[in-house]
């Protein structure tokens, strides 16, 4: 009985001081309650360096978000983002659709990201692949992914690839 | 409501007074007299302004076909590379379109506005679906053969009354494809690679469902008739095809051109000899003047292959001409399959030579073409055949080639083999009439993308190039014949290895010496190294192991002279025959100059066992040149015997 | 071969039998060879030479050379373990650049929009911040150019052909339409609507229905009324700036159908426009579209002066005090009308600037026998009458406001500020009554 007077009486002291400071500054009710740890750190697009330098990095991978319109350029073209483009969502799940489909089709060949590029009702799917399959099978890959996901996506999907020999070529440095 | 409205962007401006688009037009302040001509627009279907601007790409020889991936390492180079990675594409996309066959329940996302059919999945009808007179309406009007038996046969289950037009219909798309279902349109390249088939057996199918069809028709018109008779005569149902006719004739039913023109192709199948069929093929035309059929173009092709047929007969030849002659006349103009049928009947294997493709040539020149025949396809391969062995003229033969780069005649070509085929005339033809700089600006031209040579043709352009002494050509050839996998045929090794020979190293040449060397090498390590259990492989003759040691020796490359030697003495089994004696000689001098006494009595010991004859000379040089130690001379005077070699005054050996 | 050798060699053979797993025969030269498997060719190896090699005895001497002693095997042999099969990489031809001409067609090698190659592309590039101590990355495995769009399919020749093959579609334009001027002429009403392109399956974009109509008026055949009337009727339609009229709909869902009602639009607006209606007629002083300086306050007051003044022929003065106050409300307020107003004002009144340029070298005051000025005013009559006409002037207008003590010309040098007052006041109070009259 007493415990649910004290929490009253104290929830009613808080309203007091929110009744105070609310109308002065928006938000204030919401300062000052911190739940849990604090976690305003970007993690995203990082990866940890190694003791022994032995962490292979690519181009895309070393150089984080914020660098993106600086040193990296976007993997999806398209014409969502300009001025009153439409679709936008839509396409965006496409998209994410288009690169796990890929990856999983091209199993662990796929040595840079999945880059798409939409003109007009075209999708073309660029990357960089490993060579550890032999080229027909290679085509047998390309036909099979042209075609089903022009099935899927209802557009002409066209694979430009470039295929690598060796894996190093695509390492920038080792952190 | 309509209150936003916001400057649009000016994409199109049209600019109209009032509500009439009228080419002229006097507007709301025109004066009279001073009337304002607008031109109409051009009309242009949905893909003129892409076929304008594809005409302005020409064409580009350092690149595989645009089916193929523009890579270094998805690009073919050898024949079966061309056709598998083409293949294996497609077989890709059947994958594909077989899943969504499986599961076509994964695929109901419809973004697309307006509807786009290519994507939509087709049409399977199953046991026990609901299915009426329309829908089999639809399935024929398509042209899918499978389909439509399988709901002809669910409308009979149900009892639909199918009416007659219907039915011939489903008749006629029965017998133009023998009930076969047809490689679906979009698999281009099987129907690329697939052979065109050449068969004279009968694969027409006998009380099948045409004929059921036929027989539940419940008036029998002449255009069911027609369409039997066609069908049958076209799958080589030869004899019921006569029986159909003779039953029309006796019955009076009118039959259309092109039943006749079917039966006077079939007309050799009927009779034995060449004048009887002539005559056979005379008697359906008459047959057709009397009914006053009008004869076509397809008569006129018809008449000409069953000429073609009996193209040893000597009368042939005029007759076809008086044939075109006289539908000429009739003002039918021939197409190409016409030229093509001439050319089966005039340039004949052995008979005299005849100049009509010259004329041909001639008439045709600058034109482009339709299609209006199947065999229209067939006319460029045979054209440049017959420029190739039987004129042997290259100015023809580029004059063909000029008419088949025409504008749209490359589709003319057919198929991948008849591409093979052609481009493999011109190129010999090419190899034989030009000189060898030429020729082999011809060669970068087509190859390897646009044709690769086959074995045989890359004989010859070793031994053009072997006569002609441009050796400085060999690398290229080399590389070449590694990628089109010709590496691995004894004969053209040989023709290599035997071209290298003929370079003698000299110091104004010393790059060309080292490239040749490196060919030489290659070779010794490839065959050395290739696998043991392949079926296709180059199996050492003495002949080209001795040119691969005279081509070493002579352009400085001993180490490998030596590995050659022991290979030939260890293991002699694997090789054919023994390596000459001129090579073993450029050997044995080489060993000399070198001081490697090894190697000299291991050649002098192989001379002997080879048996040739100069095994005494080289003994004699051997032991005249080199100190021998005891070793060497206890194998010497084992192998030649004492007194063979050694002078008379030589103590000797303790033995 | 001896009799001895050969019936050793069936035994042998038939020993071996077991091992032998495939056996080939090969004719050369018309002697019958065993060409035998590897397993057994160990075995077998001397009793072949012996076969392929002319018999002599020296073929003993060569077996006793060989040292070792090979062993027999017998039972299969041990499986090799299996290891991960060795990845040879497939021969691969250089790159296509190497072959490539440097005079070659570079429209016909990348014809379309492509991802950028670095095997087909003959140039050098690099893209990409370079890591410490390395160069820029190069173009190979280089995913940032592949990423970028590149226009290597639009160089200037290959633009040039295109617009050449293009041009068959092109019409010319029409003779007589040269200059913006005829075109107005001829076709004064301007239609425009947009299509739009995105990259999508679908073609559908609902701002293709807009449609803009864009007219002159000086192109309509409107009077005074219709050109009122019309005004008022489309309101912020009209840019008086350019003098044209823009109509843009969007209410239906095709743009035909908007295209339609633009057309329908325009024809009903220029058909009300120039009738009539009965109800005009009652249009009040508060809903004129500009000042009428006849029958207004300000001509009553103008008259009063000019009597005051006793001139008798005034009508000019009148006509132009009229006009000048006219443009001051219809035009609104600048230098040039303000001065208009103050001179016309001055010659009303009779008044002279006192700091006149003309009279610059003058005195400034022409001090006459009995103290005349120049206009032959004298002294207090001169204050008198301006008072006296200050005062008719009050009475002449309806706002009533206390003025204060105005201050005679004399004292007043600056000729702006004394007839600015009189003049503001009027003229605000005027352009006070003209606002009312606006439609809100």
């Amino acid at each position: 009985m007493s415990a649910i007077l004290q929490r009253f009486i104290s929830r009613s002291q808080l309203s007091l001081w929110h009744n105070t400071v609310q109308w002065m500054l928006p938000g204030a009710e919401l300062r000052g309650l911190h739940t849990t740890a604090i976690a305003n750190k970007a993690q995203a697009g990082r990866y940890r360096v190694t003791r022994d330098r032995s962490r292979p990095l690519t181009y895309e991978m070393a150089n984080q978000p914020f660098k993106i319109a600086h040193r990296k350029s976007w993997n999806s073209w398209n014409t969502t983002s300009l001025l009153e483009g439409m679709r936008e969502p839509e396409t965006v799940v496409e998209d994410i659709f288009i690169r796990r489909f890929m990856t999983g089709t091209w199993h662990n060949l796929f040595l840079s990201e999945v880059i798409i590029k939409r003109q007009h009702n075209m999708v073309r799917i660029a990357g960089i692949v490993h060579q550890k399959i032999n080229a027909q099978k290679m085509y047998f890959l390309t036909g099979y992914c042209e075609e089903l996901l022009s099935y899927w996506l209802k557009c002409p999907v066209k694979l430009e690839l470039q295929t690598v020999t060796d894996k190093q070529d695509v390492i920038y440095k080792y952190i | 409501m309509s209150a936003l409205w916001r400057p649009p962007l000016p994409f199109l401006r049209l600019i109209a007074a009032g509500i009439s688009r009228a080419s002229q037009h006097r507007g709301l302040g025109t004066p009279a007299g001073d009337t304002i001509v607008i031109p109409k627009r051009i009309q242009r279907s949905p893909t003129d302004i892409l076929q304008a601007l594809a005409g302005t790409v020409g064409q580009d020889t350092t690149g595989p076909h645009y089916k193929y991936s523009d890579d270094p390492f998805l690009s073919p180079y050898s024949n079966l590379t061309k056709r598998s990675y083409a293949l294996s594409k497609e077989s890709g996309r059947k994958a594909a379109r077989w899943i969504r066959e499986k599961y076509p329940r994964l695929f109901s996302h419809r973004p697309d506005d307006p509807l786009i059919e290519s994507f939509q999945p087709k049409q399977q009808y199953q046991e026990g679906e609901q299915v009426g007179v329309d829908t089999l309406v639809g399935v024929v009007a398509r042209g899918e053969v499978a389909n439509a038996v399988t709901v002809y046969h669910l409308c009979k289950n149900q009892g639909v009354a199918l009416p007659d037009e219907l039915l011939q219909d489903l008749l006629e798309l029965l017998c133009f494809y023998n009930e076969e279902e047809q490689v679906d349109v979009e698999w281009v390249e099987e129907r690329w690679y697939r052979q065109a088939s050449t068969t004279t057996r009968k694969t027409w199918k006998d009380n099948s469902l045409a004929e059921e069809v036929f027989a539940s028709l419940t008036t029998r018109e002449p255009a069911a008739y027609c369409a039997l008779i066609r069908g049958m005569a076209q799958y080589l149902q030869v004899d019921r095809a006569w029986q159909l006719y003779q039953e029309c004739r006796e019955k009076g039913i009118p039959l259309d051109t092109g039943t006749h023109n079917a039966l006077i192709r079939v007309a050799s199948f009927l009779r034995d000899a060449s004048d009887l069929r002539w005559q056979l093929v005379q008697e359906l035309l008459c047959t057709m003047a009397e009914r006053d059929v009008q004869p076509d173009l397809g008569t006129l092709n018809a008449t000409l292959e069953a000429l073609a047929q009996v193209s040893g007969w000597r009368q042939a030849r005029d007759l076809s001409l008086k044939v075109l002659m006289e539908f000429h006349q009739l003002g039918i103009k021939p197409s190409l399959a016409t030229y093509y049928y001439l050319l089966l009947i005039h340039c004949r294997d052995r008979g005299p030579r005849s100049d009509i493709l010259v004329g041909i040539l001639d008439q045709l020149e600058g034109q482009s073409f339709t299609l209006q025949d199947p065999k229209d396809t067939s006319f460029f391969v045979t054209a440049m055949e017959v420029a190739r062995n039987h004129l042997k003229s290259l100015k023809v033969a580029e004059r063909v080639d000029s008419l088949l780069h025409l504008g749209d005649n490359h589709l003319f070509i057919g198929d991948s083999y008849k591409e093979s085929v052609y481009y493999r005339h011109y190129f010999a033809l090419s190899c034989s009439s030009l000189p060898i700089d030429e020729f082999m600006q011809v060669y970068d031209k087509l190859v390897p993308h646009i044709y690769t040579p086959e074995p045989g043709i890359m004989q010859e352009v070793l031994e053009a190039v072997q006569t002609s002494g441009a050796l400085h050509y060999l690398p290229q050839l080399w590389s070449d014949m590694v990628t089109f996998d010709h590496s691995s045929r004894d004969k053209l090794v040989g023709l290599m290895l035997a071209a290298l020979t003929h370079h003698h190293p000299s110091p104004d040449n010393p790059q060309l010496t080292e490239r040749l060397v490196t060919i030489a090498k290659d070779i010794w390590t490839r065959v050395q190294e290739q696998d043991p259990n392949r079926r296709n492989r180059v199996t050492w003759t003495g002949q080209m192991l001795g040119w691969v040691v005279e081509v070493v020796v002579r352009c400085g490359e001993y180490q490998t002279a030596t590995e050659v030697l022991q290979e030939a003495t260890t293991t002699p089994q694997a090789v054919l025959g023994v390596l000459p004696a001129p090579s073993l000689t450029a050997l044995l001098s080489a060993a000399l100059h070198r001081k490697d006494t090894d190697t000299a009595v291991a050649v002098v010991l192989y001379a002997q066992d080879a048996g040739h004859q100069e095994t005494g000379q080289m003994a004699q040089q051997v032991h005249s040149s080199l100190p021998l130690s005891n070793q060497h001379l206890a194998k010497l005077a084992s192998a030649l015997g004492r007194d063979v070699y050694l002078p008379h005054d030589t103590p000797a050996p303790a033995t | 071969m001896g009799s001895s050798s050969a019936r050793s060699f069936s035994t042998l053979l038939e020993f071996t039998a077991g091992y032998v797993t495939s056996v080939r025969w090969i004719t050369t030269t018309g002697k019958k060879v065993y060409v035998l498997d590897m397993r057994a060719q160990q075995l077998l190896r001397p009793l072949a030479c012996r076969s392929l090699a002319t018999s002599h005895p020296r073929a003993e001497i060569k077996a006793a050379a060989e040292e070792e002693f090979r062993t027999l095997e017998i039972g299969r042999k041990k499986r090799e373990r299996f290891t991960a099969k060795t990845f040879k990489p497939a021969t691969m031809l250089p790159p296509r650049y190497k072959q490539q001409k440097t005079d070659q067609d570079w429209g016909s090698v990348w014809p379309a929009a492509r991802t950028f190659h670095p095997a087909t592309v003959p140039f050098p590039v690099r893209q990409g911040y370079p890591a410490s101590g390395q160069p820029t990355p190069d173009k190979w495995a280089n995913a940032e150019l592949m990423k970028i769009p590149n226009f290597l399919h639009l160089t200037p020749p290959v633009i040039k052909r295109q617009c050449e093959a293009l041009k068959k579609f092109c019409t010319p334009w029409p003779a007589g339409l040269e200059t913006t001027a005829k075109q107005e002429k001829h076709f004064p009403v301007t239609v425009s609507k947009s299509s739009y392109l995105h990259s999508s399956p679908t073609i559908r974009d609902p701002k293709a229905r807009i449609v803009t109509l864009k007219v002159h008026l000086r192109s309509l055949d409107l009077d005074y009324h219709g050109r009122d009337k019309l005004l008022r009727l489309v309101g912020e339609r009209y840019d008086a700036d350019t003098d044209c009229l823009t109509l843009v709909a969007d209410r239906c869902p095709l743009s035909q159908q908007n295209y339609d009602y633009c057309q329908y639009l325009l024809t009903v607006l220029y058909n009300e426009s120039m009738k009539t209606e009965p109800w005009e007629h009652e249009k009040e002083l508060v809903d004129l579209e500009k000042y009428v300086w006849e029958g207004s306050p300000s001509q009553a007051a103008a008259q009063n002066v000019v009597t005051a003044r006793g001139i008798n022929d005034a009508e000019e003065l009148l006509k132009e005090y009229g006009q000048v106050v006219t443009d001051l409300h219809n035009e609104g307020e600048d230098e040039a009308t303000v001065l208009r107003y103050q001179e016309s004002v001055m010659k009303l009144l009779g008044l002279t600037d006192p700091q006149d340029t003309a009279t610059a070298s003058e005195p400034k005051y022409i001090q006459g026998e009995r103290g005349q000025d120049k206009d032959g005013w004298v002294g207090q009559a001169r204050r008198d009458w301006v008072v006296r006409g200050v005062k008719l002037w009050e009475e002449g207008c309806e706002g009533q406001r206390d003025r204060g003590v105005l201050q005679p010309p004399a004292q007043h040098h600056d000729k702006n500020r004394a007839f600015a007052l009189l003049s503001l006041e009027d003229t605000s109070r005027h352009l006070r009554a003209f606002q009312k009259t606006q439609i809100g």
